[in-house]
């Protein structure tokens, strides 16, 4: 069974593609924009991290054989204090486009440090993005010419994250919701130039606990059940989250999703708003067994070890989530904004992003291969809030699941050549623990390469 | 025959001509000569069509199959009478039936001149328009605005246009030089890049359409304008590199100075259509008979921005938001 989960990607692409040439072929072999496109490359990311140190004690009664050596009392912490470099991403990116009538994007991590999910347990190879489109889909904040829409099918992002991003890291919003692609089928209709709307049925992303830094944490991993363990990644000070989908899941119940928008453009596209509301509705499952880790997701997480420490509030298995996001763009100034009010089994949180960005061309110095270095420099702020409405457990090892936060990202981000790009930022998170506000911050300079 | 013709013209016009009258060609060139490469005169052509076609360019999309004949405007197809207020330019040009005959010496705006070009007429006194172009209400340069005259269609002493002329835009610090090209049909424009870096320029005009794809430093692409019209040109790789050339179907043609002062000689008497075009503005146009009494002064809101909206050569904007759809 598990093979043929890992295989479904596989598959499906295979019949979408044969789908999609024997349905694109015939399609006007005349017009100048039904020439196949294939583009195949990589992006690679280095980082230079440094984390600042933080332990907050927990009040689960771990046995002393599953505590670390020499310690009494559980405790969250930072994932891996200090400073270090690694080699975070390189993926394979592949895109097959006929026009408007077709698009195949496939997107293969080989190394993905920063998303492995939800563990350093995590698969090595993931297939990050795969999708088949049939029909025209327009950026955000890009009117569409007339009446059209698309089918989209696989593995995708869904449609309010903001993929023109402008810090390596994320926000906690986008950390909490919509941070992870989702498997199932979407559909969008242009109605006119402005308005549109969008529908999905997926399989919904398993809920579970990261750290809302680059590393995601280690919790519930393999060495955890040797006695005394000594992992080598820390848990992390995590929160709940939408965490990557394992596969095709016939067995939960699928998710349902719709937005409707507004999209407007001066003639030259220089100054654009978008404007989102969107909403999904779907249900928990009992649990959800994920790759790298022994705990299980969705309410199994919610109901704590043994499922004997759950939320006070902790009601029913419906999850509903709704949201409004904005998106501006005024010349070289980029603006987005995101709201999200959701409901997991009767525990209500709410989130606010906020993030501003300005370019700045730089003059013409210096060269490389005809192209010039150090061609804009790109400061970017972000303000980022958490709001989780309901109690912790009057035991649990995982109390930073209900902390409200608040986070201030600011960075620098500097193209060097078309495709190579040093980004950076400063994360700065302040939290409200049972002890007063306390923070986990972050330095993350990240090397961009994307030829 | 055509020889001897040159040289009779040669000879009236040292009888004729005074000191203190500027030499007057056909295709005076205020503040453009420096670009100017033009091929031996005895290559001109005469005008192939009498109207000025000079539509509006839509910069914000790529050229289309049915651009290729595009509808001319109302302005300069049906230009508006004298007395009537054209647009909302000022002008204090007086009529010229009110003025007092001057002393030739003292007409500032209506020089007699001769044709010392060996190419023009030889056997006509040539009049000159002079004047001043003032912009207001905005942050622009004069000397960007084109002044052209186009004489009545059927006019007998319809001039000959220069063809198969060179002429260059220059790239450099990712600025395109000059910014305003004023040129005939037939003319070829050469797109040097005296940058490090690439570049690929392109425009959607409607009748001078053309992308020279992506070249690199020390080329020199070409382009020939064969139509007239409005050619907006951009570089499909930086947002803020633009030029215009503005084809028209004359030989009589100038830029102002940085001072807005302007003159067109060697003009032939008669019925006309005297244009001023920035791009910054509306092009005002004004029906006029030369000999004219005084000079024109002209002021023309700056009513568009220097960097006029575009997208890219696929129509889509240069926003960075599409860089990277996927990620």
């Amino acid at each position: 069974m598990k093979d043929a989960i890992r295989s479904f990607p596989i598959r499906l692409g295979l019949v979408s593609l044969t789908i999609a040439m024997a349905s694109a072929g015939p399609v006007a072999a005349d017009e100048p924009s039904s020439e196949w496109e294939i583009d195949i490359g990589f992006e690679t990311r280095m980082n230079f991290r440094d984390s600042d140190r933080n332990r907050f004690p927990v009040n689960f009664p771990f046995t002393p054989e599953m505590l670390p050596p020499g310690e009494s009392q559980g405790a969250i912490e930072t994932v891996e204090p200090g400073r270090h470099f690694e080699l975070s991403l390189v993926s394979l990116i592949a895109n097959i486009e006929r026009g408007d009538h077709f698009a195949a994007h496939t997107r293969i991590d080989f190394i993905d440090r920063h998303d492995r999910n939800p563990t350093s347990g995590d698969r090595r190879v993931d297939i990050d993005q795969f999708w088949l489109r049939w029909g025209r889909e327009f950026v955000p904040a890009l009117p569409a010419e007339g009446f059209g829409g698309y089918v989209k099918l696989g593995k995708f992002a869904k449609f309010e994250r903001q993929e023109d991003r402008h810090l390596e890291s994320y926000g906690l919003v986008s950390t909490a919701f919509n941070r992870f692609e989702d498997l199932g089928i979407e559909l969008g209709f242009d109605l006119g130039a402005n308005f549109y709307v969008k529908a999905s049925l997926t399989q919904g992303n398993p809920l579970f606990m990261r750290d809302p830094n680059a590393l995601a944490g280690d919790n519930g991993t393999e060495v955890l059940l040797r006695p005394n363990p000594e992992p080598a990644l820390n848990t992390g000070i995590p929160i709940l989250y939408d965490a990557e989908i394992e596969g095709l899941d016939f067995d939960g119940e699928p998710e349902f999703g719709a937005a409707a928008g507004y999209r407007f453009a001066d003639p030259s596209g220089q100054r654009a708003f978008d404007l989102m509301l969107f909403g999904y509705r779907g249900e928990l499952e009992e649990t959800v067994s994920l790759k790298g880790t022994f705990y299980g997701g969705d309410l199994d997480l919610l109901r704590g070890p043994a499922n004997a420490f759950p939320y006070p509030e902790l009601s029913g298995n419906d999850r509903e989530e709704y949201g409004i996001n904005a998106r501006a763009y005024i010349g070289d100034i980029s603006l987005f904004a995101q709201y999200v009010d959701q409901e997991i089994a009767s525990l209500p949180r709410s989130g606010f992003e906020l993030e501003a960005a300005w370019t700045f061309d730089l003059p013409l110095v210096w060269s490389y291969d005809g192209r010039q270095l150090f061609s804009a420099i790109q400061p970017a702020v972000r303000y980022s809030r958490l709001d989780n409405d309901f109690a912790n457990p009057e035991i649990t090892p995982f109390p930073s699941g209900a902390w409200d936060w608040e986070r201030y990202d600011i960075g620098l981000r500097l193209t060097i050549l078309p495709g190579l790009d040093l980004t950076a930022e400063y994360a700065d998170n302040r939290f409200e623990t049972a002890g007063g506000e306390a923070g986990n911050d972050e330095w993350l300079v990240t090397l961009r390469w994307r030829p | 025959m055509r020889m001897t013709l040159i040289l009779a013209a040669a000879l009236i016009t040292a009888a004729c001509t005074t000191p203190q009258r500027q030499p007057a060609e056909p295709t005076p060139r205020t503040g453009e000569d420096s670009a100017s490469t033009a091929e031996p005169a005895d290559e001109r052509s005469a005008p192939e069509t009498a109207d000025p076609v000079e539509p509006a360019e839509d910069e914000t999309r790529p050229p289309r199959p049915d651009d290729a004949e595009p509808e001319r405007p109302a302005e300069t197809a049906t230009p508006p009478a004298p007395s009537e207020p054209i647009e909302s330019a000022a002008e204090t040009e007086a009529p010229a039936a009110s003025q007092p005959e001057p002393a030739p010496d003292m007409k500032a705006g209506v020089q007699e001149s001769i044709e010392s070009d060996p190419q023009a007429r030889p056997e006509r006194n040539r009049l000159a328009i002079s004047g001043r172009l003032m912009l207001s209400g905005g942050d622009a340069e004069t000397s960007e605005a084109v002044v052209y005259f186009l004489p009545d269609a059927g006019a007998a002493d319809r001039p000959q246009v220069q063809a198969r002329e060179i002429r260059e835009i220059v790239t450099r610090d990712k600025t395109l030089s000059p910014t305003v090209l004023a040129v005939s049909p037939g003319t070829q424009v050469r797109f040097p890049n005296d940058d490090p870096i690439l570049h690929n320029l392109f425009s959607v005009s409607p009748e001078n359409g053309f992308d020279l794809g992506v070249y690199g430093p020390g080329e020199s692409p070409a382009v020939e304008f064969e139509r007239p019209g409005v050619v907006n040109i951009y570089c499909n790789v930086h947002h803020d590199m633009h030029a215009h050339v503005l084809v028209v179907d004359t030989a009589w043609h100038t830029s102002p100075d940085s001072e807005g002062r302007f003159e067109l000689a060697g003009l032939p008497p008669g019925p006309g259509v005297l244009h001023v075009w920035h791009r910054q503005s509306e092009r005002w146009s004004r029906p006029i008979e030369l000999p004219l009494a005084a000079p024109i002064d002209v002021t023309l809101p700056v009513t568009k921005p220097k960097l006029p909206p575009h997208r890219d050569k696929s129509g889509l904007p240069y926003n960075r938001r599409d860089r990277d759809p996927y990620r």
